[in-house]
């Protein structure tokens, strides 16, 4: 092998490499710009596959056609979509705790088996404080008998009854939970009229030592008489009652537990800041990590979506990972098509691997020119027939897929379309007024003005202040 | 096959970028001081000619800022992305006869599918900085990118028709007798409106506009990725005028009536760079276009006008 063919050979898997590199990142990254930008990088490198091949025209053709096309989807998605750049979701994972690659990705966990049973992390010590607390708010006509266990357990705390670390580690939690539980209570009988009850729950959701504990002291009076209602997990203005469909998003309705009258109260404002500061402290926490969200994005564009945001994340804080896992798969693209799509593209790949080592290839004439029409057409109906009607139809496959998806939208029930765009403020600020037109005199002329001004200024002032601004 | 030429080729390259992006830098300095009033003399001296290398080493001093929830991915890798492009698209520039990095059979339409991705890198760079200002440019630049591509697109298709080939090679040799500029006059006004709008340069400069936008997408850059970045952009804006002289103005060739009294290579760098200043002049005598005004510019005026230069070239290449 002669170092020509090893420098081919170089260039075909690096371009492979990227080109599946890309498949896998547009697939699983969560902001739709990256998913975006990484299509765009599968499809021009596989130019770099077509430039291999000598067929550079079609290479070319390929930058030219798909930059511009995934531009245009990446603008429209970064337009139209609420979290363009995948901060929600991100956070979600955050919040589950899935550790590196998994964090970053589209992928769905595995349904946690039971929480935080191995590790002691303080995280996961929350967790099942958080966890301990739900279960005794279930039981709550036995709180007397709780606090019993409670006063015994403040001695075991000290010298604990079992050998076995895991279960000793639980009875101190255990323990843990109902003393601050008591702690709470005693808190708010010292500092709080008990008319205040509801923002209490607002506190376990920015991330302090006692996530839930303290809304659990207090939802202790409250949960008997408030029910537990549903909500969308992206649309937390939706609620209702009974388990269903959003009427909004179609997805599943997720049950939230606790007091429905303190998110509506006058501490609404209090939750968001507080949430804020929870995800701030939350990516900060993650120190160099290659990606931050971006609720920037969301806040630029519009008001009323950093909003939404804000209370979604905090609606997910009361939940514990069996909650967040059910949350993803209602909030997952793809729960029952990811299946069908593997199947047909699996179909599709042998098919296509069937004919292209079957199927005889037409001969391609040497005298041709690579420069010029001819030469593409001669080459698309020689080597490259097969790619091409792959590519064909797997853009039929696509364009079926979405008619029926939309069909399917249209059978589903909507109670009234809420334009996100309509509050989305994006276009460019005006310098004039509208009706004056592009480069008239008048705005020529104040321009010179200005213009004389500065360089008159510019003049009196000592000079080199002038080459400050051209680098 | 790969030897040391080709490697020595792709060094000389990269040297030709460096060297005219500083030649660029000035020529930018000079016809902005102008612009602003004030005569040359009042820059550091000689002329101010050692004004741009002075900023970019006071500018390698400066720390690399490091951004709070910043998309770095994407902010980092920006102005890297963008030099590596521009300089693939210099190896086809035709600096003389057979004074070229590589003749490709598609050069034309490599310039054109290349540069595409140089507005992406700028749309990242003012994404990932995840920034207000940032996404307003981010839309700014795709705007443009809208703007310029069919644009020059249909403007060029005039040259190629006349000389029958996409290699600039063949089409400055075509220019032989007579330049294009000749024949197409209203193809080459076209071509430089366009590559004003895909060179940012004002009157087009809306994604990276200082009063406006703070700097737009380049607002956050500092240090060594700003200097990369302002590199790749005033390389970029030479080798816009560079391809419209070896597209209209007859390349390497020299002025006919005069012949060849100059080697082949200063013409053509010549010719650039008066391209060049004529295009930065242009520009800075103009107020900065709103997006709307730039998109009506150039789908409402510039393409018809195009498409009309089309069927000229037509008529011209079959008469005349």
């Amino acid at each position: 092998m002669n170092w020509n063919d090893l420098l081919q050979w170089i260039v075909f898997i690096v371009c492979a490499a990227l080109v599946l590199g890309g498949a896998l990142g547009m697939t699983l990254t969560m902001s739709m710009y990256r998913a975006g930008l990484s299509l765009m990088l599968c499809l021009v490198a596989m130019a770099g596959l077509f430039v291999l091949l000598e067929a550079d025209m079609l290479a070319v053709i390929q930058v030219m056609m798909n930059v511009g096309g995934m531009l245009v989807m990446t603008l429209f998605m970064v337009m139209l979509m609420q979290d363009p750049g995948g901060e929600m979701m991100w956070d979600m994972k955050r919040k589950m705790q899935m550790p590196g690659f998994a964090a970053l990705s589209m992928f769905m966990p595995p349904k946690p088996k039971e929480v935080a049973s191995k590790n002691s992390s303080p995280d996961s010590l929350n967790q099942m404080v958080a966890q301990n607390g739900a279960k005794m708010k279930m039981t709550q006509t036995n709180k007397s008998e709780e606090m019993k266990m409670a006063a015994q357990n403040q001695d075991g705390m000290i010298k604990p009854s079992s050998s076995d670390p895991h279960r000793r580690l639980r009875e101190i939690q255990q323990a843990m939970a109902v003393m601050q539980q008591q702690l709470v209570a005693l808190e708010e009988e010292l500092d709080q009229p008990p008319t205040a009850t509801g923002s209490g729950n607002m506190d376990g959701m920015h991330h302090s030592n006692q996530p839930n504990m303290s809304s659990q002291g207090q939802s202790g009076s409250s949960a008997q008489t408030q029910p537990t209602f549903y909500t969308c997990p992206m649309h937390p203005e939706v609620r209702s009652d009974k388990p269903g469909r959003c009427p909004k998003c179609g997805m599943d309705l997720v049950p939230v537990e606790g007091s429905d009258s303190s998110s509506g109260s006058g501490s609404d404002e209090h939750s968001g800041h507080q949430t804020m500061s929870g995800m701030r402290q939350a990516s900060s926490s993650d120190g160099s990590g290659s990606m931050a969200g971006m609720p920037g994005m969301i806040s630029g564009a519009g008001g009323d979506g950093s909003m939404n945001m804000d209370m979604t994340v905090a609606s997910m804080q009361k939940r514990d990972p069996k909650g967040y896992y059910k949350m993803m798969e209602g909030m997952a693209m793809s729960t029952g098509q990811l299946k069908l799509a593997g199947i047909f593209s699996v179909i599709t790949g042998l098919v296509l691997v069937f004919l292209i080592a079957r199927v005889a290839w037409l001969p391609k004439s040497p005298a041709l020119d690579l420069d010029g029409p001819t030469r593409v057409g001669d080459l698309l109906l020689s080597d490259y027939m097969m790619a091409f009607e792959g590519a064909a139809l797997l853009i039929l496959a696509g364009i079926v897929g979405a008619v029926v998806l939309a069909r399917r939208e249209r059978n589903r029930p909507q109670k009234k379309k809420q334009s996100r765009i309509a509050s989305t403020n994006l276009v460019a600020p005006k310098h004039t007024q509208d009706n004056t037109p592009a480069l008239s005199k008048p705005y020529l002329q104040n321009f010179r003005v200005v213009q004389k001004a500065v360089a008159s200024y510019k003049a009196a002032s000592p000079s080199g202040t002038t080459t400050q601004e051209v680098g | 096959m790969m030897s040391w030429t080709e490697v020595l080729n792709a060094l000389a390259v990269l040297g030709a970028v460096l060297v005219v992006a500083y030649f660029t830098a000035y020529l930018d300095l000079c016809l902005a001081t102008r612009a602003a009033g004030v005569s040359l003399t009042s820059l550091p001296k000689p002329l101010g000619i050692l004004q741009p290398l002075c900023i970019t080493f006071n500018l390698l001093t400066k720390r690399d800022n490091r951004l709070a929830r910043a998309d770095h991915l994407l902010f980092r890798t920006a102005p890297i992305v963008a030099f590596v492009t521009i300089l693939m698209v210099f190896g086809i520039i035709p600096w003389g006869q057979a004074l070229i990095g590589r003749d490709l059979n598609v050069g034309l339409f490599f310039f054109l599918a290349i540069l595409g991705p140089v507005t992406i890198t700028l749309m990242n760079a003012a994404w990932g900085q995840n920034s207000k200002n940032g996404v307003l440019a981010t839309f700014r630049a795709g705007a443009i990118l809208f703007s310029y591509e069919i644009t020059i697109g249909f403007a060029i298709i005039g040259p190629v028709m006349e000389a029958q080939s996409l290699s600039l090679e063949k089409i400055v040799a075509a220019q032989h007798s007579i330049w294009y500029i000749v024949l197409q006059p209203l193809g080459f006004a076209i071509y430089l409106v366009a590559a004003l709008m895909m060179s940012f340069r004002p009157p087009f400069d809306i994604p990276l506009a200082g009063s406006e936008l703070a700097g737009g997408a380049l607002a956050e850059y500092s240090g060594g990725r700003f200097v990369l970045y302002k590199l790749a952009l005033n390389a970029l804006a030479f080798l816009l005028a560079a391809i419209g002289v070896a597209l209209f103005l007859g390349g390497w060739q020299g002025l006919p009536l005069i012949g060849p009294f100059l080697p082949d290579w200063l013409w053509f760098l010549l010719k650039s760079f008066g391209l060049l200043a004529l295009m930065l002049w242009c520009g800075y005598q103009l107020p900065r276009l709103r997006v709307d005004q730039m998109l009506a510019l150039a789908w409402k005026i510039l393409l018809p006008l195009a498409l009309l230069n089309i069927v000229l070239v037509g008529i011209v290449a079959l008469f005349v």
